[in-house]
């Protein structure tokens, strides 16, 4: 029997195509090529995808169900907002997009070409002199691929880019890609494909800007979390979604560039540093060796932030380290507006004491990339996140248990339906979304939720390394050098050690990628701090329920 | 007469003490203990439950309260009798196989058992096999599944086919949930029902054991 089709048209444009009923808009759509975000994978239970249903059989022909009501809202529904991934067509429709639905090249943002290498990394020992002397650094990220385009003669990074890694259309965590190749295992090749054509993007892009051969590209290094690394290589990753998440191999990987689908010079040489265990990846090595932790004194504690915090100390005997379940919320993702640190983010928050006046700075467009409605926000990304709750705590809208003090009065209060308040940080006329951009209660939730798995993690690594604080802490990660460390403090999610000695390091996998390419001996290094290293398991810890409750609060102002 | 008012509200606050005190002097003035019981504890948990389902109260504060509601419970104990406890409906509930988080669950677990249920928890990372027995020994009216993990949630759908195939599913109602469990995934794996948080799953619970709002 063949299926059933129906008649989609897409406003503004008057674009039609037609959508099978068993299958979600979502699903239409991305055969189309239109790419909604969905971070959850089109599981229903983000709320990204977002859309617009023109007219209101819908609520008739394809009834939301109680998950879906309460994402949309009752207010939102009536408008006519829809889950794309919850909707699966019953009738013709007409269908509007909101922007911040869109998985749009926004997302695609070059990064500054002078990437920060301290001075105190040992100087690069060119491999060899021969005439093909370039080589790339990658950091392939669960939400974002940085490429390093660099000079392996004279040591130097020539550019850089930052792309988004395609792979979040099956879920922006590594465990929903898990699972979407555990339910179809043919999506193995789908992810390891994505992962591979997003690279070559940006490699090829590198080379044309700045003029480069790509047959000159000798070499390339790739770090990223286990998961990761398992789908560049086209290794199943399943075994590492349930319990006791173990990796189908952690030593480095050497291919001719070919053999895993790269087109740019078929015969160059592509490395993958090794993996410390199902949720340590080659991304925290990398890090590790670029900050000096093996020769760091006791108590120095590495913090990579990404979707997952990875925290590694030196203890008295060896080190030490654990994967922290924070999950995407200092990334942006799993907050009603939260969206990555590009043009259009709020990034940072600020509450004028007197007026009690909202003020927000937003990521404006680079000059290669300009924002259309420069300066209008759509969204909030994980350091203004950060920023505002910091803020309002100070303010004292926010209690100490996170809920917000409505006896404050403040005008910026709204309530929804159920009457739970959330606060609007930016006015709907100030935004590209025509929609008000809040922090509601439940985001608070999410962000407690956050901040304690981190938290708990440093307390419980801690205690098994053998220390009280940490002496020193690198922070590394999604936010870079953004995050303000006094409102990482203000909210709790590292521990209260002297400013001085929290020190910001960047994007830290993707310099170890980068010394990789140029230090023959990196290898070797990172083959040898990794026999050092000793995975804590949280899941199973008997203290960690106890610790992680504990740390829930926010800390007293 | 006795101001339960006032230990509803200490218990909402989580007051342990004093609202061991209030218990006391509740029963010091003669107060019936299943009263005590019904209209001060339960009716404060069910306030609690409501303040946790719209994020009002967040686990910690849930926990408090349930603590303490629990420490009541101890002292009235004694003098209820197995008629006051009996006729509840015998819950099983657990984490399933490959997944290890269980404070959701556990927070589910205390607010069920403070609802007057007989609450048997087996912890997380729990074979179909191991909540096949259980259920038989206990003679469960109800299953309760939780994950945490997208990778997981096909174990619910495998436990639940488990159950069917050994001929119990006409007798349990189950209920599923965990935070990327959603109502639509609830109903595509044949279970009973899903609740997004401990408050509303023990009006579900309730409700699909049939209790209503009668009293235990
Ligand atoms: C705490 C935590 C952990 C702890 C768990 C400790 C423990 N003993 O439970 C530790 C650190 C060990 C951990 C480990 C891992 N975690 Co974790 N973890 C979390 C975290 C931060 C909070 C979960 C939690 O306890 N919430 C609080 C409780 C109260 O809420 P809840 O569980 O949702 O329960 C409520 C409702 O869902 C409902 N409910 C729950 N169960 C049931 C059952 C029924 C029948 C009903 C009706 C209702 C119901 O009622 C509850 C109360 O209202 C979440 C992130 C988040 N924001 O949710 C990640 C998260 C769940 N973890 C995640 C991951 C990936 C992992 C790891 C696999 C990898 C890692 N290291 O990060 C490991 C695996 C280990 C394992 N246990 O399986 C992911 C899952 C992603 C996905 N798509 O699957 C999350 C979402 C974070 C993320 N995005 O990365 N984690
Ligand atoms: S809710 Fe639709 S993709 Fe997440």
């Amino acid at each position: 029997m063949k299926a059933k089709k129906y008649q989609i048209r897409l406003l503004p444009g008057n674009r039609e195509f037609y959508a099978q009923k068993e299958k979600s808009i979502l699903e239409a759509l991305f055969e189309e090529g239109i790419f909604l975000r969905s971070d959850c994978g089109g599981r229903g239970y983000c709320g990204k995808c977002r859309l617009k249903v023109l007219g209101s059989d819908h609520l008739k022909f394809s009834p939301p169900d109680s998950s879906e009501r309460k994402i949309i809202g009752q207010k939102d529904l009536a408008a006519g907002y829809r889950l794309a991934c919850c909707l699966k067509p019953n009738s013709d429709l007409e269908i509007e997009i909101p922007k911040s639905s869109l998985l749009n090249s926004d997302l695609i943002q070059k990064a500054p070409v002078d990437i920060p290498l301290p001075a105190k990394f040992s100087p690069f020992q060119p491999i060899d002199r021969v005439a093909a002397n370039y080589g790339l650094a990658v950091d392939l990220g669960t939400t974002t691929i940085a490429v390093y385009l660099c000079h392996l003669i004279n040591g130097k990074v020539i550019a850089s880019i930052f792309v988004r890694n395609p792979q979040a259309l099956l879920g922006i965590d590594v465990m929903s890609r898990i699972s979407a190749v555990s339910a179809n295992p043919s999506f193995l090749t789908r992810l390891q494909k994505m992962a591979v054509k997003a690279i070559e993007w940006g490699v090829l892009e590198l080379c044309r800007s700045n003029r480069i051969n790509a047959d000159n590209i000798q070499r390339m290094v790739v770090v990223g979390n286990t998961i990761m690394i398992h789908l560049f290589v086209g290794t199943n990753p399943s075994s590492i979604g349930v319990f006791p998440y173990q990796p189908q191999f952690v030593k480095e990987k050497i291919f001719k560039a070919a053999e895993i689908g790269f087109e740019f010079n078929p015969s160059a040489e592509v490395l993958t540093l090794p993996l410390v265990s199902g949720f340590i990846g080659s991304d925290i090595l990398g890090a590790a060796l670029v900050t000096k932790m093996e020769s760091s004194p006791t108590g120095s504690m590495l913090v990579d932030v990404g979707t997952n915090g990875e925290v590694l100390i030196s203890g008295r005997d060896g080190f030490f380290a654990a994967s922290c379940a924070t999950g995407p919320a200092f990334e942006g993702a799993a907050i009603r507006h939260g969206m990555p640190a590009v043009p259009g983010a709020v990034d940072a928050v600020k509450i004028d004491r007197k007026s009690g006046r909202v003020i927000c700075s937003v990521i404006r467009g680079s000059k290669n990339l300009p924002l259309k409605a420069s300066g209008k926000a759509s969204g909030i990304c994980g350091s203004g996140v950060i920023s505002a709750v910091a803020e309002l705590r100070r303010v004292g809208i926010l209690m100490e248990n996170g809920r917000f003090n409505l006896k404050t009065d403040s005008p910026n209060f709204q309530f929804d339906e159920n009457a739970m308040p959330a606060f609007v940080l930016v006015s709907p006329e100030k935004t590209q979304i025509q929609q008000a951009i809040t922090l509601s209660q439940k985001d608070i939730r999410v962000i407690q939720l956050a901040k304690a798995a981190l938290g708990a993690g440093i307390e419980l690594l801690c205690r098994k390394a053998g220390i009280k604080h940490p002496t020193q802490i690198l922070l590394a990660g999604a936010f870079g050098n953004s995050i303000n460390k006094k409102d990482a403090y203000t909210i709790g999610m590292l521990p209260q050690i002297p400013e001085t000695k929290l020190k910001l390091v960047g994007n830290a996998a993707g310099i170890g990628a980068i010394s990789a390419l140029y230090d023959s001996a990196f290898l070797d290094k990172a083959k040898q701090l990794r026999r050092r290293i000793q995975v804590l398991n949280l899941a199973d810890h008997p203290d960690f329920q106890e610790t992680f409750i504990a740390m829930l609060p926010f800390p007293k102002i | 007469m006795f101001d339960l008012e006032q230990m509803i509200n200490t218990l909402i606050e989580g007051d342990e003490s004093n609202l061991i005190t209030l218990v006391r002097a509740a029963l010091d003035q003669g107060m019936d203990a299943k009263r005590i019981l019904n209209d001060g504890l339960i009716a404060g948990m069910d306030i609690v439950g409501a303040k946790m389902e719209n994020d009002e109260l967040f686990i910690p504060e849930v926990l408090m309260a349930a603590k303490a509601m629990s420490a009541g419970v101890e002292i009235l104990k004694p003098f209820l009798s197995a008629d006051d406890m009996g006729n509840r409906g015998i819950v099983v509930i657990g984490t399933v196989k490959g997944d290890l988080h269980d404070i959701g669950k556990n927070l589910v677990a205390m607010m069920l058992e403070s609802a007057g249920l007989e609450v048997h928890n087996l912890g997380a990372d729990v074979s179909p096999n191991q909540f096949l027995e259980v259920i038989k020994e206990k003679k469960a009216g109800m299953l309760c599944l939780s994950a945490l993990l997208t990778t997981t949630m096909p174990m619910m759908k495998e436990t639940i086919d488990a159950v069917t195939k050994k001929g119990l599913r006409k007798t349990i109602k189950i209920m599923v949930g965990g935070a990327p469990v959603t109502q639509n995934f609830a109903d595509e794996i044949g279970a009973d029902g899903y609740a997004p948080d401990a408050g509303s799953a023990v009006k579900l619970a309730k409700e699909l054991l049939q209790l209503g709002s009668q009293k235990i």
